[in-house]
C-alpha cells in the first residue's frame, strides 16, 4: 500500500493528499456540469425506489408490525438484516477512506470521495432502518437516556443501547471527517461559482484561503480524525456484532463475531465502492482518474477481506462441530442443509468462492467482470447477515420452539426500496458535490422530526378518525407477549397489554367487565365530550378503595402532581415543567368521569396512563383524589357517591377493591 | 536524512562477527538445556509443559517475523527497504523450530488430557475424529513442515539476487560467507532474470504463505493450547493466536533492527528513524489489535455466562493465576500502548527496543497462560525453570538469526522494481 512515488517524496511528506486538494477545481467543475442521460435514468430508478420504500414503510407503520413476516421465534428478520448491511457499508466507507489515508496510499485520491459519499448515503439509510426495525417507530426516543417524567432509564446492559451511543459517536466523527475533507473543495468551488451557490460555499468553506498555516492545521486535524474514525469503525461495528454475540443463541454466541463482522462489512464496502464507481466512471467519463489499476488494487483488498471472512466461516463451522454441543451442531447443520440452505450456500459461494477468482489478474483487470463480482459479493454479504440472524433464531435450543420465517412482501419492498433511497442520495451527491452533503443532513433532521412527530396526540387522533386505529393501537405483538386471552373471571393488573380486536382501541379497556366502555381519545377529553364527562363511577369510596387509590396515586400521580397533590412539590417541577395543582377549584370542578378519562388517555402535557393503570384502579385513584380535595363526603358505608352516578349495586361490581389489589401484588 | 527513499546504491554490509556472541549463545543453550534436563528428571510433566510453551512462543515470533516479510511483499512496502533482511533472518530459526517440534509429537497422556477423557467422557468422544494421535501428528508435522519450507524458500528467493550482486562485486573474503554465496547461487541465470524471477515468485508465494501461516498456527493453537481443556472452545482462539504471533514477530524485528543499528556504523546509517517509526507504528497497531481480539473473546464469554465457556477464563482470573494474567495485560497492552503512542518513542532506538522487549515478555506470558493453567495441578504458578528452559530456545534463535545476518548481506541490495504500469499518483484531481 505504501507505493511511494517520486512525487510523494518531494511533496509534503506526511500529508500526500494536500497537493491534489489544491488541484480540485477543475474536478469540481466537471462534476457540476450537466449530467448525461445515464445519470437521469439511474436517478429516476432510484426515485421509484424511494417511493416504494416509504410506501412500504408507511404500510408497516399504519398497519402495524404484524404485516411483516415476523413471528415467534424469529423476531428479527430482513429489516435488521438490512440495517446491519447498511451500517456495514457506512462503516466500511469511512474505514476505507480513513485507513488508506493512514497507510498513505496514494491511489486513495481517486476513490475516497466515492467511499465517503457511499458512507454518508449508507448512514442515512441505516439511520432510517434503526427506526424501521424497531417496529413502533414512535417509541424510538425511548432509546435515548434523558431525564424524563417517569424516571425511566434504558437498560445500559443491552448491546442495543451500546449501539445507540456507538452509532451516534460514529455519525458525529464521520460527519466531521467528511466535512473537513470537503473544506478545501468548498473553497475551490466558492472561487468558481456565482449566485446563491457562492454564498453557500462561502459559509461552508469557513474562510478557507489555503495558506500554509491552514494546510498545516488541516493536515493535523485530518490525521487525527482519520485515526479516530478508524478506531470508531472497529469498535462500533464490533458492538453491532455483539448485539448478536453476547446472547446465547446458538449461531450467534461466537467469540469471533467482532472481527468477522468488521471483515464482512469491509468486504461489502469495498465491493460497493466498485459497484458505485463503475457506472460513475462511465457517466462522468472519469476513465482517466479511475484507472484499471485502481480497480486492481480494490480487488486485491476484496480478496484479502474475503479471506478473513472465509476463515471465519470455516472456523465457525469447525468449532460448531468441535464443540461437541448437540445444539451448536444442530444449528449449523440446519444452516447448511435445513430450510434455509439456499441462503447459506449463497453466502458461502458469494463471499467465499466468488472472490477466489480475483486471484486471477485477468479478472481483477476486467471491469465488467469485476462489476459482476462486486454485485455477487454484496449479495453474499447481505445473505451472510440474513443467515446469521434468521437461521439462528429459527433453530434455537428447544425443538418445539423451532419455526420458520418468511419475509412478507411489504418487508421485501422496504428492503428493495432502501437501495433506491441509498442511490438517490448517492446520485445527488455526485451531482452537486460538497454543499449538498451538509445541507441534506438538515433534511435528515427535519425528516426525523416528522417521523417522531406522529407520536403526539393530535396526529394520533387524526389517525383514529381516518383509519379507525391509531399508531398506539396496532395489530402487533411484543416479544414474550402472551397472545392468549386472559382466563375468565380474572382481573389483570394493567389493561392494554392484550391485543385488541380489529378497529378497536385497546387502550385502557376494562377487562373482565361485561359492559365495555366506549373507546375515547384525548380529543374527547379535550372537548369535554359528554361520553367522558358523564361516565359513571362504579366504585364506592370505601376504605379499601381509598387505600388502593392512595397507592396508585403515590406511584403514578405524585411524581408530577406532588405527594400532597399541590402540584409544586412534584419531582418534575425542578426540571422545568409547569405545576398542575389537583387541589385547585378547577380540578375540583371536574366530574369523576372526566378525571377517569384524563388518567386513561392523558390531557395536555399529561401522558396517558391507561396502559399502566387498570380500569378499577383509575376509579380508586379518583376516589382517593376526591378525599384529598375534600370534595368527597366522609365515606359512610352504603351511602352516596360522587358524580352523576346511577348507583349500580355495590356488591355486584366485578373487580371490587380486594380482588384488584391482590392481583397487583 | 530521508530514510524513506531507497538510495541508488546500497552498500554491502554484514553484521560484524563478534567474539562475545558465540560464547553468550553457548552459555544460554547450556543453561537452558541444563534446566530442561534437571526439570525432566524431577517432574517430566512440568518440563514438557515448559518446553511446549517455549516452542510455541519462539515459533510464533519466528513465523511472525516471516509473515511480516510476506505482508510487506504483498503491499509492496518501500519504507522498510533496509530492515527487510532483518525479518528474513528469522527464517534461519525455522528448520530448528521444526526439529524441536519432533520430540513434542511423542507426548501422550502426560500432555493431552483428552486422551484419558476419551475413555469415559461422551463430549470428548464426539471429537474423536479430530482429537486423535495419528491425525495430530500428521497435521502438525505436515503443516509446520510446509510452513517452514515455504518461508525458507522465500528467504532463499529473496537472497539470491543479492548474492549475485555480491559475487559480481568481487566476492567476499570470509570463507563462511563465500561458501554460502557460492552455494546459494548455483544455476545462476543472470542478474536481471534472477531479480525478475525472484520478484515474480515472491509475489505469488507471499499471499500463499500468509494463508498457510494463519491456518497452520490456528491448528497449532487448537492442538497445543485449546484442546488442553477438552470441553472448552472459542472461535476467535486461532485468530488471537496467530495475530499474537504476527505481533511478536514485528516486535522481534523491531528489537533486532535496533540491535543491528548498534553494531555497525554503516548499518546505523541505513536503518534510520523512518524504519524504526514504521516498525513502531506496526507494533502499536498490533498492540491495539491484540487487545481488541482479547476483549472480543472476553466480553462474549463474560456476557454469555455459559459454564463451560467461563471455566477457561475463571481459572485464569483466580489464584494462583490472577497475578500473571493481570501482569500479561499490563505488559501486552497498557505499557506498550501508552509508551508507543507518541512519535518520539517510536523513533528512538532505546525506547523502541524497550517496548519491544516488554511486548515479547508479555507475549511469552500470554502463551504460558494459554497452556499451563489447563494442565497444572499444584505448586506455584510459575517457577524459575520455565523461563530458564526458554533460554535454550532463545540461544538457538539468537544464534541462527545472528548467523544469518552475519553470513548474508544485512541490508537487502536489490530492490523490487515498481510495476511497469504503476498507480497513477499524479491525479489531475481527486475524483
Amino acid at each position: 500500500m505504501m507505493t511511494a512515488s517520486d512525487e510523494d517524496d518531494q511533496g509534503v511528506q506526511t500529508h500526500p493528499d494536500i497537493r491534489s486538494f489544491a488541484q480540485v477545481n477543475q474536478d469540481l467543475l466537471q462534476m457540476l456540469s450537466r449530467p448525461g442521460k445515464g445519470w437521469w435514468i439511474l436517478f429516476l430508478l432510484s426515485v421509484v425506489g424511494v417511493v416504494l420504500f416509504f410506501a412500504a414503510w408507511g404500510h408497516v407503520v399504519f398497519r402495524g408490525i404484524g404485516v411483516t413476516g415476523l413471528m415467534s421465534p424469529v423476531g428479527w428478520g430482513v429489516l435488521v438484516t438490512t440495517f446491519v448491511f447498511w451500517v456495514g457499508i457506512a462503516h466500511s466507507g469511512i474505514l476505507i477512506s480513513a485507513i488508506l489515508f493512514l497507510f498513505r496510499a496514494p491511489w486513495r485520491q481517486s476513490i475516497y470521495r466515492a467511499a465517503e459519499a457511499m458512507a454518508v448515503s449508507a448512514v442515512m439509510t441505516a439511520g432510517l432502518f434503526s427506526l424501521i426495525y424497531l417496529g413502533r417507530v414512535w417509541h424510538a426516543y425511548w432509546l435515548i437516556p434523558y431525564p424524563n417524567e417517569r424516571f425511566l432509564w434504558p437498560n445500559f446492559r443491552s448491546p442495543l443501547l451500546w449501539d445507540v451511543f456507538g452509532l451516534t459517536a460514529f455519525i458525529t466523527v464521520s460527519a466531521a471527517f467528511f466535512y473537513l475533507g470537503t473544506l478545501p473543495d468548498a473553497a475551490a468551488a466558492r472561487d468558481h461559482v456565482t449566485g446563491w451557490r457562492k454564498r453557500l460555499y462561502t459559509i461552508l468553506a469557513m474562510g478557507w484561503r489555503g495558506t500554509d498555516r491552514e494546510w498545516h492545521h488541516f493536515g493535523k486535524a485530518y490525521l487525527l480524525l482519520a485515526a479516530l474514525a478508524t478506531l470508531l469503525v472497529l469498535t462500533v461495528h464490533s458492538v453491532v456484532s455483539w448485539r448478536f454475540a453476547v446472547s446465547i443463541v446458538p449461531g450467534w454466541h461466537s467469540t469471533i463475531f467482532a472481527p468477522y463482522f468488521v471483515a464482512g462489512a469491509t468486504l461489502s464496502g469495498l465491493a460497493m465502492v466498485i459497484t458505485l464507481t463503475v457506472p460513475l466512471r462511465k457517466i462522468f467519463k472519469l476513465e482517466a482518474y479511475l484507472t484499471v489499476r485502481h480497480f486492481d488494487v480494490l480487488a486485491k483488498l476484496i480478496l484479502l477481506t474475503s479471506l478473513v471472512v472465509l476463515y471465519s466461516h470455516l472456523t465457525e463451522l469447525f468449532m460448531a462441530w468441535y464443540s461437541g454441543e448437540e445444539v451448536m451442531r444442530s444449528s449449523f447443520w440446519n444452516r447448511l442443509f435445513g430450510p434455509y440452505w439456499w441462503a447459506t450456500w449463497t453466502m458461502m459461494v458469494c463471499t467465499g468462492l466468488v472472490p477466489i477468482f480475483l486471484w486471477l489478474r485477468r479478472v481483477r483487470r476486467s471491469i465488467p467482470t469485476l462489476f459482476v463480482v462486486s454485485l455477487l459479493i454484496n449479495m453474499g454479504v447481505w445473505f451472510e447477515r440474513f443467515v446469521i440472524i434468521v437461521t439462528s433464531l429459527s433453530h434455537e435450543y428447544m425443538p418445539f420452539a423451532w419455526g420458520l420465517y418468511r419475509p412478507s412482501l411489504t418487508e421485501m419492498a422496504v428492503v428493495v426500496g432502501s437501495f433506491g433511497w441509498f442511490f438517490f442520495w448517492f446520485l445527488l451527491f455526485t451531482r452537486i458535490l460538497p454543499p449538498v452533503a451538509i445541507s441534506r443532513m438538515r433534511i435528515l433532521g427535519a425528516l426525523g422530526l416528522l417521523l417522531v412527530g406522529p407520536g403526539c396526540s393530535p396526529l394520533d387522533d387524526a389517525m383514529v378518525a381516518l383509519f379507525g386505529r391509531s399508531m398506539r393501537d396496532q395489530a402487533s405483538f411484543r416479544p414474550y407477549e402472551n397472545p392468549l386471552p386472559a382466563p375468565e373471571e380474572s382481573v389483570p393488573f394493567a389493561a392494554g397489554n392484550l391485543p385488541a380486536g380489529v378497529f378497536e382501541v385497546n387502550l385502557g379497556q376494562p377487562e373482565g367487565l361485561e359492559e365495555v366502555l366506549p373507546p375515547f381519545t384525548p380529543l374527547d377529553v379535550m372537548h369535554e365530550a359528554p361520553d367522558v364527562v358523564h361516565l359513571t363511577n362504579p366504585v364506592f369510596p370505601e376504605e379499601a378503595s381509598l387505600q388502593r387509590g392512595e397507592r396508585i396515586f403515590l406511584r403514578f400521580c405524585a411524581p408530577c402532581h406532588g405527594p400532597s397533590g399541590d402540584g409544586v412539590s412534584g419531582y418534575i417541577i425542578p426540571a422545568g415543567y409547569p405545576p398542575f395543582p389537583l387541589l385547585s377549584d378547577r380540578a375540583e370542578g371536574f366530574t369523576d368521569g372526566y378525571l377517569y378519562g384524563i388518567i386513561r388517555v392523558g390531557r395536555g402535557l399529561m401522558p396517558a396512563f391507561g396502559h399502566q393503570v387498570s380500569h378499577f384502579d383509575r376509579w380508586h385513584a379518583v376516589n382517593f383524589l376526591r378525599v384529598m380535595q375534600g370534595v368527597s363526603r366522609v365515606p359512610v358505608q352504603g351511602m352516596g357517591r360522587d358524580g352523576p352516578s346511577e348507583g349500580a349495586g355495590d356488591g355486584a361490581i366485578p373487580g371490587e377493591p380486594d380482588a384488584s389489589s391482590e392481583s397487583s401484588n | 536524512m530521508a530514510q524513506r527513499q531507497v538510495p541508488r546504491e546500497v552498500p554491502v554490509c554484514y553484521l560484524p562477527r563478534s567474539s562475545g556472541a558465540p560464547a553468550l549463545v553457548t552459555i544460554l543453550i547450556v543453561l537452558g538445556l541444563g534446566a530442561f534436563v534437571e526439570t525432566l528428571l524431577r517432574d517430566p510433566g512440568q518440563a514438557w509443559r515448559a518446553y511446549v510453551v517455549n516452542w510455541l512462543f519462539f515459533t510464533s515470533i519466528a513465523t511472525g517475523a516471516m509473515a511480516l516479510m510476506g505482508a510487506t511483499i504483498i503491499t509492496r512496502a518501500r519504507w522498510n527497504w533496509s530492515v527487510r533482511r532483518v525479518g528474513l533472518a528469522f527464517s534461519a530459526f525455522l528448520p530448528i523450530s521444526f526439529l524441536l517440534l519432533l520430540p513434542m509429537l511423542r507426548l501422550r497422556e502426560d500432555y493431552f488430557p483428552w486422551i484419558e477423557a476419551m475413555a469415559f467422557d461422551p463430549m470428548v468422544q464426539k471429537k474423536a475424529a479430530y482429537l486423535n494421535i495419528p491425525f495430530l501428528i500428521a497435521r502438525n508435522s505436515l503443516g509446520l513442515a510446509a510452513l517452514c519450507l515455504v518461508f525458507v524458500y522465500m528467504a532463499y528467493l529473496a537472497l539470491r539476487p543479492d548474492l549475485g550482486l555480491v559475487r559480481a562485486g568481487g566476492g567476499v573474503d570470509d570463507p563462511g560467507r563465500a561458501r554460502w554465496t557460492e552455494r546459494l547461487t548455483r544455476g545462476w541465470r543472470g542478474q536481471e532474470e534472477e531479480v525478475v524471477r525472484s520478484q515474480r515468485l515472491l509475489g505469488g508465494l507471499a499471499p500463499a504463505s500468509l494463508i498457510l501461516f494463519a491456518v497452520v498456527l490456528s491448528i497449532v493453537s487448537f492442538d497445543w493450547a485449546m484442546s488442553l481443556e477438552p470441553h472448552w472452545f472459542s472461535t476467535i482462539f486461532g485468530a488471537w493466536f496467530f495475530m499474537g504471533a504476527f505481533w511478536g514477530g514485528v516486535a522481534a524485528v523491531a528489537w533486532a533492527a535496533v540491535y543491528l543499528k548498534r553494531r555497525d556504523p554503516d548499518l546505523n546509517r541505513l536503518v534510520g528513524p523512518q524504519q524504526l517509526h514504521g516498525l513502531g507504528m506496526l507494533t502499536l497497531t498490533l498492540t491495539v489489535l491484540w487487545a481488541y481480539l482479547f476483549w472480543s473473546q472476553y466480553i462474549v464469554i463474560w456476557y454469555g455466562k455459559l459454564p463451560w465457556e467461563q471455566a477457561w477464563i475463571i481459572l485464569r482470573s483466580e489464584a494462583p493465576w490472577a497475578g500473571l494474567t493481570i501482569l500479561t495485560l499490563i505488559l501486552c497492552f497498557l505499557i506498550p500502548f501508552g509508551g508507543l503512542l507518541g512519535r518520539k518513542p517510536k523513533r528512538t532506538p532505546w525506547s523502541l527496543r524497550l517496548f519491544a522487549t516488554v511486548i515479547l515478555v508479555g507475549l511469552w506470558l500470554e502463551r504460558y497462560l494459554m497452556v499451563v493453567p489447563s494442565l497444572h495441578d499444584e505448586g506455584p504458578a510459575i517457577t524459575l525453570m520455565e523461563p530458564a528452559i526458554g533460554l535454550l530456545f532463545l540461544g538457538l534463535l539468537l544464534c541462527s538469526v545472528r548467523w544469518f545476518l552475519a553470513t548474508f548481506p544485512a541490508v537487502q541490495l536489490w530492490q523490487p522494481m515498481e510495476e511497469t504500469e504503476s498507480v497513477k499518483t499524479e491525479p489531475k484531481g481527486g475524483k
